[in-house]
């Protein structure tokens, strides 16, 4: 359960976090932010032709983040498994989660196009 | 012993044309051809059918543009243009709002390699979007904090490779995103 560091550029400005693959993907046509849904997390990115958006996943006792979170949600992990993914890349990065049903947390630096986004899990 | 006609015309207005021992005929003019090029245009032309295939089994009456060529190169470019046209309407009517939009007027060509746009091609980019809007809903404001449009492969990337880069707001592209990613893992 190691904290995992990755510089990613989606072509779709945004990424996904998901229990499992084949999912809805939560988006909106008036709001702009994060998504949640039951099953999966949409997070925004930075444009692509701009640069990277780092991103960070770890379970929270080993993520160091005193503000509020900027999304609090509970996701469904049927597979004990959580999925980053986005619209070209089948998998960024997978972290095995003990349960069925994950507490997931993101933290971004900015709500619409951030830099940095970091996810807790657990 | 005669021309040879290698296949039909995809539009009126296009003229047939034949290959015979290192000659074409094109628009009843007999052209030297060489086996490169008879061989690219053999590829061009089956990439051109098999997109208008890929068209016609959703939309049986589409017709491409018309293009007229005088010279083999021109037939070539001519084959490649309809096949990438025919590609693009493919996908537009495989993946609802994911393919060339209603506003879609001018675009940028897009990178040969996989690298980012630079900031001429930024620009056109949101020139563009400026003047048409977003190629998909028309909205002329991008919604992206550094007021840039973004640019919308077309083919998209996961699909195939793209040849242009329309101006997309931040909600048509986010939504594009999620529908593609739709069942696909």
């Amino acid at each position: 359960m190691s904290v995992q560091h990755m510089s990613i550029a989606p072509e779709y400005v945004s990424f996904y976090v998901a229990g499992r693959r084949n999912v809805d993907i939560p988006v909106h046509m008036n709001r702009q932010g994060i998504f949640v849904s039951e099953d999966c997390v949409n997070i925004p990115a930075y444009y692509w032709s701009d640069g990277d958006t780092h991103v960070t996943l770890g379970p929270y006792s080993e993520i160091a983040e005193a503000r509020k979170p900027d999304s609090d949600t509970i996701l469904n992990t049927p597979n004990q498994e959580l999925i980053l993914f986005d619209a070209n890349e089948p998998q960024y990065a997978v972290a095995h989660v003990p349960s069925t049903k994950t507490r997931i947390r993101v933290w971004v630096d900015h709500p619409i196009e951030p830099s940095n986004v970091v996810i807790a899990w657990g | 012993m005669g021309w040879r006609r290698c296949r039909k015309p995809t539009n009126p207005r296009q003229s047939s044309w034949t290959t015979w021992w290192g000659q074409a005929r094109i628009l009843g003019r007999g052209q030297a051809i060489t086996p490169a090029q008879e061989a690219r245009l053999a590829v061009s032309t089956s990439r051109m059918q098999e997109a208008l295939r890929a068209v016609h089994r959703r939309e049986p009456n589409w017709k491409p543009t018309p293009q007229a060529c005088e010279t083999v190169d021109g037939l070539i470019r001519a084959n490649e243009a309809i096949a990438r046209e025919a590609t693009l309407r493919a996908l537009q009517r495989r993946l609802t709002r994911t393919g060339v939009g209603p506003y879609a007027k001018e675009w940028v060509a897009a990178p040969a390699t996989n690298r980012r746009l630079n900031r001429t091609e930024q620009a056109e980019v949101d020139r563009i979007g400026r003047t048409y809007g977003c190629h998909w809903c028309g909205i002329k404001t991008p919604g992206t904090p550094r007021d840039h449009f973004i640019g919308d492969h077309q083919v998209p990337r996961s699909i195939g490779k793209p040849s242009r880069i329309y101006p997309h707001c931040w909600w048509c592209k986010i939504s594009q995103g999620g529908l593609l990613s739709k069942g696909r893992y």
